[in-house]
């Protein structure tokens, strides 16, 4: 199964460097500003099911909004990062829920990353806000350090469930009631529709 | 406002030089030429003439001597042929002033400002204008400026974006570790967010990078590295100023870093054409999986003028062919860049191809001069331009609701696969009953063609029957001659028997022992009398069929002709149809409302 997962967010609140740790398990301090859009290849197992992931990362520059769509059209999930240390960032996580709801609809999962967590003495934007944002659109939320490898792990694991489980439901629907096997004890079943959804706001390290 | 000669003289020059290009097909003033001698051989930091030997300065000295417009075809080929301009280093960012036409866009960008809205002399110092708007004083003059600090960036708005960018610009070379040269890097991309038009956009950051890179920047002097700065941001408002005011350059960054990226699309769209022209198995190998490979190089190139991923030592080679030939150089290194990636890419799978392009380096001489070496031109590019536009015009038509028919409740998702929505909203709109009308006048066109097609092939069709026919018939004929043929032959063959079998018998009997012939005598002849009857029968028969078959094959290539005409026919129609559709869909952009 492969599994397209783009990377927004504003510009350097740490979205290649989650990408090279994620993917390649390496960090720079000093980290190019991204231009040229491109994406990395990792494979994740989700219960019994294995899904080949790639990641998506982009230009985070308002300006550049207006190519969002050639990467998240057809992504079966968003990470959407911010960092803790800058509350404008945060702000444009709002403004990137809003478009992918508008645009591509219910269908695309959606995960909210805290990056810089390392750099919590910093912070800026306030947990309880978060949290209860996250809650309001039926996102979860993970506290990351790319920089420390913190919660990425926790953080694709859960977006990785989510894109495998709507998969199998949609081969499921394929299928006429086909129960695919496997993958499916572990999973959290998502609402997109965003009320009445557990937000965790944990899984991570928060 | 005073201005310093000992300071500005040589940078002076070098804009003033630029004017020749606008000018000099007429009258070139005696001082073009000279300055643009100082320009070449009289800089302070230019090394010794022998330098510039084998390079395009004699090429370009020589035209202004002679009172020529920069022989810009030469430089191309040039370029083309050595792989860059081999000028040295301090020489490269005048030439870039000169052959982009920097003096002209510098009067442009200074009739914006606010300060000279009302009118100026515009022989003012452009060193004076760069340090006026980078501290901010409008009446500030070179001497006070010159050695004061500029204020550093506010960390919100604008110059935040410029202060995050400063640190993650080639951020591991060594030269952008040196707090001189990132100063120089911010000072540069604050004045141009102030004055460029477009503010700051990603992607300036690695052009400017790339200029300051191959500078070679003084590292004691202030003045010159000020020097340096002011002309690099007037490089960077022409390579900004749109097309329409600097012909000269046929790419305007203003469609890359402006807003929507607007030109992202048609360079796409280029890149797209162009790629699938080079090389059609790659990209059908890479676009069955998924990947789109134009929407990531011409991010990459364009955004960055190529300046991405090259290796520090290349800059200048890049720089010259992307300042020199723009938009088909920048399309060119790409497909070049893609090419070379060509066999890693073809035996790895989808999921590898992120991670082979992202690979940097190795553009050099060669590499550049491979890349132009291939010969697409700017016709093309612009032939590209009109075919994207007639596309985009067709599939607004195609989306609107048919006529007569009531528009659906909700609002459909736009279908991000056509150009018109892929690269986000177009800045035209056409009214919708216009649309409707070209629609219907769309479906009224397909209609009469297909009315006209569908009597066309009928014809053809039965005429191919019919050709089938007497070809069958033809091979019907034509075995039947064969036996014919066959049984002449063998009837030929009886004959000379029954002749070898009579002149052996008429040696036997010796002559005119009896009057009368000898019985098997004669029944030889009897019998060869019967062969030649059947002989002669048969031959009649072979000409009648030879005869019948000469017929039908003249009958098959009138039939084949007529076919021939029915087929240029139907081709006819529907070249006409093309025509008339271009024609119907042009009548749209007359009526576009720009947004």
């Amino acid at each position: 199964m492969r599994l397209k997962v783009v990377l927004l967010g504003e510009g350097r609140v740490g979205k290649t460097s989650i990408l090279f740790r994620y993917i390649r398990n390496e960090f720079q301090e000093k980290q190019q500003s991204t231009l040229q859009a491109s994406y990395m290849d990792k494979k994740i197992k989700v219960g019994t099911t294995t899904a080949q992931l790639s990641v998506w990362d982009t230009a985070g520059q308002e300006r550049f909004h207006a190519l969002g769509p050639i990467y998240y059209r057809d992504a079966d999930g968003a990470l959407l990062v911010y960092d803790i240390t800058d509350s404008e960032s945060f702000t444009k996580v709002r403004k990137w829920v809003k478009e992918l709801r508008k645009i591509v609809g219910g269908d695309i999962n959606i995960v909210i990353a805290g990056n810089k967590i390392d750099l919590e003495r910093n912070r800026q934007v306030e947990e309880k806000e978060v949290l209860e944002y996250a809650k309001s659109v039926g996102a979860t939320h993970f506290y990351t350090s790319a920089k420390q490898n913190l919660g990425l792990e926790e953080c694709f694991t859960d977006l990785a469930t989510k894109m495998v489980q709507q998969n199998l439901t949609k081969l499921q629907g394929l299928a006429g009631g086909f129960q695919p096997k496997g993958g499916k004890s572990k999973l959290v079943v998502v609402d997109d529709t965003g009320e009445g959804k557990k937000s965790s706001g944990g899984g991570g390290c928060c | 406002m005073s201005t310093s000669p000992t300071l500005t003289s040589s940078y002076h020059s070098a804009l003033t030089s630029s004017t020749s290009q606008s000018s000099s097909s007429s009258s070139p003033t005696p001082s073009t030429s000279s300055s643009l001698l100082s320009l070449l051989f009289s800089h302070p930091l230019s090394p010794q003439i022998s330098v510039y030997l084998p390079s395009i300065a004699p090429l370009v000295l020589l035209s202004t001597l002679i009172s020529l417009p920069p022989p810009i075809s030469l430089i191309k080929h040039y370029i083309t042929t050595h792989g860059c301009t081999n000028l040295p280093p301090p020489s490269r960012l005048h030439y870039y002033s000169y052959i982009l036409n920097t003096r002209s866009s510098f009067i442009t960008t200074l009739s914006n400002l606010p300060q000279f809205k009302d009118g100026t002399d515009f022989n003012i110092d452009p060193l004076l204008i760069y340090l006026q708007i980078l501290h901010s004083q409008p009446s500030g003059t070179i001497e006070s400026l010159i050695n004061l600090p500029p204020t550093p960036l506010s960390e919100t708005g604008k110059q935040g974006e410029i202060l995050r960018d400063i640190t993650r610009t080639f951020p591991l070379t060594t030269f952008f570790k040196t707090q001189s040269n990132r100063q120089s890097l911010s000072n540069i991309l604050n004045v141009v967010g102030e004055i460029g038009g477009v503010g700051y956009c990603q992607g300036m950051n690695y052009v400017v990078a790339g200029m300051l890179l191959c500078s070679h920047l003084p590292t004691g002097s202030n003045e010159e590295r000020i020097q340096i700065e002011s002309q690099i941001t007037f490089i960077l408002t022409t390579l900004i100023q749109p097309h329409h005011l600097n012909p000269s350059f046929d790419l305007s960054f203003d469609q890359f870093w402006g807003t929507h990226i607007p030109g992202m699309r048609l360079a796409c769209y280029q890149f797209e054409t162009l790629g699938r022209e080079k090389d059609k198995r790659l990209w059908d190998h890479v676009e069955g999986g998924g990947f789109r490979l134009s929407d990531v190089m011409v991010a990459k190139g364009f955004i960055t003028g190529e300046m991405y991923d090259v290796e520090v030592g290349d800059c200048f080679v890049v720089l010259d062919a992307v300042v020199t030939f723009g938009r088909v150089g920048i399309l060119k290194l790409g497909l070049k860049r893609l090419g070379r990636k060509r066999g890693e890419i073809m035996e790895s799978g989808v999921e590898e191809v992120g991670k082979i392009l992202r690979e940097r380096g190795g553009e050099g001489v060669d590499f550049v001069r491979e890349a132009l070496g291939w010969e697409v031109g700017e016709g093309r590019c612009r032939e590209m331009e009109r075919e994207l536009e007639l596309i985009m015009l067709e599939e607004q038509v195609s989306e609107i609701d048919t006529p007569g028919k009531p528009p659906p409740q909700q609002p459909q998702r736009p279908n991000f696969d056509t150009w018109s929505h892929r690269y986000g909203p177009t800045n035209s709109l056409i009214p919708r009953n216009l649309l409707q009308s070209t629609k219907q006048n769309l479906h009224n066109l397909e209609k009469s063609t297909d009315h006209d097609s569908a009597i066309l092939r009928s014809k053809i069709s039965s005429s191919s029957v019919k050709i089938s026919s007497i070809h069958d018939s033809i091979i019907t004929l034509k075995l039947k001659l064969m036996h014919h043929v066959e049984k002449c032959d063998s009837l030929v063959l009886q004959k000379n028997t029954i002749k070898s079998q009579t002149s052996h018998l008429l040696t036997l009997h010796a002559p005119s022992q009896q009057s009368t012939l000898p019985s098997d005598l004669t029944a030889l002849k009897k019998k060869m009398e019967s062969v030649e009857k059947t002989l002669d029968k048969s031959i009649i028969d072979r000409d009648l069929i030879f005869g019948e078959i000469h017929v039908l094959e003249e009958e098959i290539e009138e039939e084949k002709e007529r076919k021939e005409m029915l087929c240029t026919a139907l081709e006819v129609v529907f070249e006409r149809k093309g025509e008339e559709r271009e024609m119907v869909l042009e009548k749209l952009k007359d009526n576009r409302l720009e947004m």
